[in-house]
């Protein structure tokens, strides 16, 4: 892992000393809220519905287990006692008081944490692969480049007054789990003809009230020229995004508006225009930053130990657990685990205290002390053995959270929706409970097999309704909640953005309007297709009937 | 007690509706509505309701001219419920008085004027 060098600690504990400060002024009355919004902004402070929140960034979903263990701390000491992990693998706390917040960055300080640029018109948290570094799949790890990125993105001057926020996103693998289509830059580590490893920067993509699916900007950039190159764009994106309104300022709409090879003109213009670098100070700091990430040395087993867990073969539920929860390991003998915050009737993405302190203990114990936050806001221990899964499923099943449940119609992603935000127009959470819960069976499933269920609280799909299988967006009508559902979302390399069947639903009509979509799917489906390649197959009308057929 | 505002006597125009002025407290950040005493209360039943235009001035001069012991203060929409109780008008604003509607978040309910 990364380890903050002198000047990062020295630099966060100081902003942490400014802001409590700046709070003390502003409980004595010296600073109005309209001075003290914008700096408690920076500092991850929102004010939301019922209390404060604070959003704790997570550089590219990578944590220690020491780093879980002070994030359980605080939310026993400054929150009640749980923390929501968000779907771009940063961990927000919702009940904090104003008054503890700077002993909570403390807190955070003190194990190398912080929540700047987790909020405002800024480059925020680098999101990545939850598998990077271990993926069998990877071209090349792509957490030196997010570290890369994130430093130099911290308190750019340049770009800590964007025309609004500005999401990175960056993968090292064929398969995409890191949505990088969906960001406003979205960088794919490639290998050319030659075998030279470099990047494809894909820009314009988001969700949000405007979905769009990023465009290639430019097929190869060589490494060295990455920080110059993106220097350029963003500063085309500074000088010609839009100010005077909200919802047209992010750079998709700028890319769409000029189009995508004049926006690459400007950019190239930019580019040329900026003194010339030989890149080799940024091949040196990523080679410097990629021995903070090497492959840490995993105990090799012989043979009889490498055939994998003899115990277990005839417990069923750990049979299901180990087909959905592990992934394949660059490392012969290892894969990653994820462990879904998704227990039927839960929260997704909550995690309480004690949650974290297992969570924390099962990386200690059998994944290197690291664990990783996904943004289908599940956890990855990156580093088991496969003889030892056996061992650690039964620890995580004691501690309620060895549900096998990855990637199938339980593993929902939710925002926190009305029940928190005081942007969201309905409730997104107790939807997802209620569609848990019906689908709670394991048997079904599995038969049912891959399918997300993304659900989003209001337009602005921090849920990420737009690339679920099925996506449902909360709105709010004639003063009562419902629900739009749309249809062949797909946040992965084969991207797309969900089609709306049509009317919405009332909170009491979801599930059932869910239960007819997935049994006209099973009805559809030919041997083993999955939910998205059925609807690819035969389109939107079959479940648009089922979805509104009238009873006669 | 007395209200800090007066309350006109005649009755309010057919389109009005009652209001409460609501904000999030300075320290803490929880949900706090203006009482009849010029403070702040954590319990809508507490609250100071505006039941006619001059009243509602009162309170909008509050708001203006800002309060200091909480943050973004604005006005609420309340209906009077059969049991003469009051509840906000918009959904939004009912779960913001009724807190999370989830696992250990449901919390007391004050606004009914019943509960504890």
């Amino acid at each position: 892992m990364y380890r903050y060098d002198e000047f990062d600690d020295k630099f966060v504990r100081e902003r942490v000393a400014q802001f409590r400060g700046q709070v003390q002024r502003r409980l004595d009355g010296l600073l109005t809220e309209e001075e003290f919004k914008p700096l408690r902004l920076m500092n991850g402070l929102y004010l939301q519905l019922h209390a404060y929140m604070i959003r704790v960034a997570i550089p590219y979903g990578v944590l220690s287990a020491r780093q879980m263990r002070a994030l359980a701390n605080i939310a026993d000491r400054f929150d009640r006692g749980y923390g929501h992990f968000t779907t771009r693998q940063n961990i927000q706390f919702n009940w904090p008081k104003l008054v503890d917040v700077p002993d909570l960055l403390d807190a955070l300080a003190d194990v190398e944490m912080h929540a700047i640029q987790t909020s405002g018109n800024c480059i925020r948290n680098i999101t990545s692969d939850p598998l990077a570094g271990v993926a069998a799949d990877e071209i090349e790890d792509p957490r030196p480049t997010a570290e890369l990125l994130r430093q130099w993105s911290s308190l750019h001057p340049e770009f800590s007054y964007l025309p609004r926020k500005f999401k990175i996103a960056v993968t090292g693998s064929s398969t995409d789990r890191a949505a990088v289509y969906f960001h406003d830059v979205g960088l794919r580590i490639v290998r050319s003809d030659s075998g030279t490893v470099g990047y494809q920067v894909i820009v314009g993509g988001g969700q949000g009230r405007t979905p769009v699916i990023g465009v290639i900007l430019r097929e190869f950039l060589p490494k060295g020229e990455l920080l110059g190159y993106l220097e350029a764009l963003m500063r085309v994106y500074n000088l010609h995004g839009r100010r005077d309104n909200k919802y047209k300022a992010r750079i998709k709409i700028l890319v769409k508006a000029l189009g995508v090879d004049a926006f690459r003109s400007q950019v190239d213009a930019a580019y040329a225009a900026a003194p010339r670098h030989s890149g080799e100070f940024e091949r040196a700091e990523l080679a410097r930053i990629t021995t903070h990430f090497e492959m840490p040395k995993l105990s090799v087993f012989d043979d009889e130990h490498r055939a994998g867990p003899a115990t277990g073969v005839l417990d069923v539920r750990f049979q299901r657990w180990s087909n959905h929860n592990t992934s394949a390991h660059k490392v012969d003998g290892y894969c990653a685990v994820t462990v879904t915050l998704k227990r039927i009737g839960g929260e997704p993405g909550d995690a309480s205290s004690s949650a974290m302190r297992t969570l924390a203990t099962m990386a200690d114990e059998y994944s290197q002390s690291e664990l990783r936050v996904t943004h289908e806001q599940n956890i990855v221990l990156p580093y088991v053995a496969e003889c030892r899964l056996y061992a650690l499923w039964r620890e995580l099943q004691s501690a309620g959270l060895g549900d096998g449940n990855h990637g199938l119609i339980t593993d929902i992603i939710a925002c926190p929706g009305l029940d928190y935000c005081a942007l969201a127009t309905a409730r997104a959470i107790p939807v997802a409970q209620a569609i848990a819960t019906r689908f709670a069976e394991p048997q079904e499933q599995e038969d049912i097999g891959s399918l997300s269920v993304k659900i989003s609280g209001c337009i602005n799909a921090c849920g990420h309704h737009h690339v679920g299988h099925i996506g449902i967006l909360g709105l709010e009508k004639a003063g009562q909640e419902y629900y739009q559902i749309t249809l062949g979302g797909d946040a992965t390399e084969t991207a797309a953005i969900g089609e709306r069947a049509g009317p919405g639903f009332s909170a009491t009509e979801i599930v059932p309007a869910i239960e007819r979509v997935v049994g006209q799917y099973r009805q559809q489906r030919n041997r083993d297709e999955s939910f998205l390649e059925t609807y690819r197959r035969v389109g939107i009308k079959p479940f648009k009937e089922s979805l509104y057929a009238t009873d006669t | 007690m007395s209200a800090i505002f007066p309350m006109r006597s005649e009755s309010p125009g057919r389109n009005f509706v009652p209001q409460v002025l609501t904000a999030n407290s300075l320290r803490e950040g929880h949900v706090v509505f203006l009482d009849a005493l010029a403070g702040w209360s954590s319990c809508l039943r507490d609250a100071l309701v505006a039941r006619d235009e001059a009243a509602v001035q009162g309170l909008t001069i509050v708001l203006e001219n800002g309060a200091s012991a909480v943050v973004e203060p604005y006005l609420v929409a309340v209906l009077r419920q059969a049991d003469g109780s009051w509840r906000p008008a918009a959904m939004r604003e009912r779960r913001r008085v009724q807190g999370p509607s989830i696992g250990s978040e449901k919390s007391a309910v004050c606004w009914s004027g019943r509960a504890a």
